[in-house]
């Protein structure tokens, strides 16, 4: 198999390529908010401070923000990851003849992009009063990410052997009792990896939020934007210190996903031989 | 006591080609009696099981993922005299153990005990008392807590028999499920197990197999032969030999003029 | 049979929500914008095509779809290929490589913004090593920054798929292809690439999908200041929407832009079909 050192010659690299742009703005984040920081300048630890964390913790507008980005992320995840596998397995143990029709509904989902659907949503949302509402904006998110995660939930519940529903009915189970306590935990990488994938959209997203939400249900991304950088005296410092916090939120919460999912993979590799 | 009455099955594929798997297929089965049943690959003989499991209804629409083929199904099934056609297969007093995925990975050995109990909603303390009954009976005591990965072949098949008898069925179905044993332990688990369960236990069971010795025992054998690359419509002849003892079927379909089986006996 | 009809009824309830999501929350809103199109006749549809500005943002959006596309690809098989061969501490190497990814897309356009102006990180290096100034970064080069930029921060999405497919391949087909005295890259062609071939493709289609509508990522970039260079397809789809004109404009505007993805995807899929009977 391949060398180790051409692989850590190329890895390595990567890996630090990835991190540069976080290790800045780490570095950033504990300066004061002078514009001559956001270049190379050799901080000096006598300059290192901790205040735009401490800016940042007084500011209620931050962790209200937080708030509703942890709630519109939860749950748009939970909407489409709930969706996309209970339809996946129903299409592919009782529906199999719509498949081909169901696919071809995935595209056109793919092409409705957030801001193809901003726009009639405003409308629609302001007509049923919903407007500016972390409802409005979990619906949103839900619309968005849905087709992509139905398309890969349908992969996966294609790659699950039936016979296990087949045994699964010979010791009396429902169908609902097979997915539950036979089909999903077998599923469970492709459940985790969609509920991340959604997780992450929504936790990032700026566009929705932007149009959707109103100044108390702003999402964190969107108002880091808004609060921060589109005001007139830029405070970098602060904005350093804002992202990071953002930023090591959803890692931890991925990272910690990740790491469940390769556990999981390892021992399914290992079951199929 | 089993009876399956006049079934015909034939699959439809795409292109609305059909292909009959048997027809008009008529036998009954009573209790503490053995059917085996005779083939080769593809000629039927999971289809039969299929058929008497449930998965294999009148208007089932079984369409296979790819192609949007239609498997029809034309005849009775009866459990002790009940009609059960049009019954689910978790309504039916059916069980099955198959060569693989009858066991659930993810669980463990005693998990996978549990749950046909689990499903039939017997209270937790008789399903401790039932499992530790049935694992000292199948001799698999000791690996009760393992999981179902890090255990042998032939363990793991006694686990899925100890599934089995779980179900308390009335009929038990064996699809190929010792066949990737090796022949000591396919023949100590067919000869004690699965004649322990009829004896005892007065259960019909019908075992699938390619291995023509395991006829010997049986009370009824079912025979399915693919004519040579049938593309027509005319699929599958089947051929019944019975008897009152095990010995009787066995005589007579050595003595029948079926070419594949004589083709089988040479080689014992 | 009634038993039998109770639960065929049940098993409606498995699809309902997804059901209930797409005719909902895709379906209404879609008619919404194509019935909203054609509120004014076809004016909409013809103030879109004469508008040169369209043509030019389409052409744009092309180029950057194909570009970020490719090269995420690339960047992501690799990392994946190399990551699932090495042993150790897969776990913490494929967190710092999905990394750019979990980041919210302000944090990444703001924070590669410091490292491409005067006194960045990179802009200073490029200044020093290859004389390029560093003021280029956003006016000249700045399609190229926006392209790099978006392949850093989607190639984990790439690499952490086929690093999932890889992962399914039955171990002992590399032992084989070893013994069978195959080099790194012919044990690449016989095991690995079979097996990810089908993701591939997959994968190519959806960033195709999500590159051409990527929204966020220019127009963080462009920022307060509008640079020209990088006004994608989106990026004009918002301004015909928001800006005080025709309502139906901008539902032209949106309406086309799906239209034209539709068409990338479907020559895409021609390719692949037109592939297939070449190697056949």
């Amino acid at each position: 198999m391949r060398n180790k050192n051409i692989k850590s010659f190329i890895l390595i690299p990567l890996v630090v390529f990835n991190l540069i742009p976080f290790i800045w703005l780490c570095i950033g984040s504990f300066l004061p908010n002078t514009y001559s920081d956001r270049g190379i300048s050799i901080p000096t630890f006598d300059r290192l401070t901790f205040n735009n964390y401490f800016e940042l913790s007084n500011n209620l507008s931050f962790f209200i923000y937080l708030k509703n980005t942890i709630i519109v992320s939860f749950f748009s995840s939970f909407f489409v990851t709930s969706a996309s596998t209970l339809s996946a397995y129903g299409l592919t143990r009782f529906f199999k003849r719509y498949i081909s029709i169901s696919e071809i509904f995935v595209i056109f989902g793919y092409l409705l992009s957030p801001i193809i659907l901003v726009f009639p949503y405003a409308v629609i949302l302001k007509y049923l009063g919903l407007m500016g509402s972390l409802f409005g904006l979990i619906l949103a998110n839900t619309a968005f990410c849905f087709p992509f995660s139905f398309f890969l939930m349908l992969r996966y519940m294609q790659n699950i052997s039936e016979k296990y529903d087949q045994s699964a009915s010979m010791d009396g189970a429902t169908w609902w009792q097979t997915l539950i306590y036979i089909i999903l935990p077998r599923a469970l990488p492709g459940v985790v990896a969609v509920s991340i994938f959604s997780f992450i959209l929504a936790w990032n997203d700026v566009a929705l939020s932007k149009i959707l939400a109103n100044q108390d249900t702003m999402t964190l991304a969107a108002g880091v934007k808004e609060k921060i950088l589109d005001i007139e005296q830029t405070q970098y410092g602060l904005f350093a210190a804002a992202s990071i916090l953002v930023t090591l939120i959803a890692i931890l919460v991925f990272g910690f996903m990740q790491f469940w999912i390769d556990e999981r993979l390892k021992k399914e590799s290992s079951s199929h031989i | 006591m089993l009876y399956v009455k006049n079934v015909s099955v034939t699959r439809y594929d795409d292109s609305g080609k059909s292909r009959k798997l048997f027809s008009g297929l008529d036998f009954s089965l009573n209790d503490g009696q053995l059917a085996v049943v005779l083939g080769d690959s593809g000629s039927g003989k999971t289809t039969l099981l299929d058929c008497i499991a449930g998965f294999i209804r009148p208007s089932t629409i079984s369409s296979n993922k790819i192609l949007k083929s239609y498997t029809e199904f034309i005849g009775n099934i009866f459990i002790d005299e009940q009609d059960v056609t049009l019954l689910e297969p978790r309504h039916r007093e059916v069980g099955m153990v198959m060569q693989k995925f009858t066991l659930y990975p993810h669980m463990s050995v005693k998990g996978n005990l549990e749950f046909p109990l689990k499903m039939r909603k017997v209270p937790k303390e008789l399903r401790e008392i039932k499992i530790l009954e049935v694992a000292k009976k199948l001799k698999i005591e000791d690996e009760i807590h393992k999981r179902v990965e890090t255990i042998s072949g032939g363990q793991a098949q006694r686990v899925a028999i100890g599934k089995l008898i779980l179900r308390e069925p009335k009929v038990a179905l064996f699809d190929e499920a010792f066949s990737n044993l090796d022949a000591p332990l396919r023949k100590e688990l067919r000869n004690n197990v699965i004649n322990d369960f009829l004896k005892k236990d007065k259960n019909c069971v019908i075992f699938v197999s390619h291995e023509v010795k395991d006829a010997m025992m049986a009370n009824i054998i079912i025979v399915f032969i693919s004519p040579e690359k049938s593309q027509s419509g005319n699929g599958t002849k089947h051929e019944i030999f019975t008897g009152n003892s095990p010995g009787e079927a066995w005589e007579a379909m050595r003595k029948s003029n079926v070419i594949e089986i004589n083709e089988y006996v040479n080689t014992i | 049979m009634i038993i039998n009809l109770v639960s065929k009824t049940n098993s409606w309830f498995s699809i309902i929500p997804a059901i209930i999501i797409t005719v909902f929350l895709l379906l209404i809103p879609w008619l919404f914008v194509f019935i909203e199109s054609f509120s004014n006749g076809i004016s909409g549809y013809i103030n879109i095509f004469s508008d040169s500005q369209f043509g030019n943002s389409l052409l744009l959006s092309i180029e950057y779809t194909l570009i970020t596309v490719i090269f995420q690809i690339l960047l992501g098989t690799i990392a994946a290929v190399l990551v699932y061969d090495n042993g150790i501490n897969t776990k913490m190497l494929t967190v710092a490589l999905f990394a750019p990814y979990a980041i919210p897309t302000i944090v990444t356009v703001v924070s590669w913004g410091f490292l491409i102006e005067d006194m960045g990180l990179y802009a200073y290096f490029m200044n020093v090593v290859f004389r390029i100034p560093a003021t280029m970064w956003k006016n000249e080069l700045a399609f190229l920054s926006l392209c790099i930029l978006s392949i850093w921060q989607f190639y984990p999405f790439v690499f952490i798929s086929v690093l999932a497919q890889l992962r399914r391949i039955n171990p002992n087909l590399y032992k084989i292809a070893q013994i069978d005295g195959a080099n790194f890259w012919e044990q690449f062609k016989i095991v690995i690439f079979p097996s990810i071939r089908s993701t591939l493709f997959a994968i190519l289609i959806v960033r195709i999908a999500f590159m051409f509508t990527k929204f966020d990522v220019a127009w963080l970039f462009a920022g307060k200041t509008v640079v020209s260079g990088v006004q994608v397809l989106p990026i004009y789809v918002y301004n015909t929407n928001s800006s005080i004109g025709n309502r139906s404009d901008g539902a032209a505007a949106a309406i086309l832009s799906a239209l034209f993805l539709a068409i990338l995807i479907v020559i895409v899929f021609y390719f692949k079909l037109l592939l297939k009977k070449i190697k056949v």
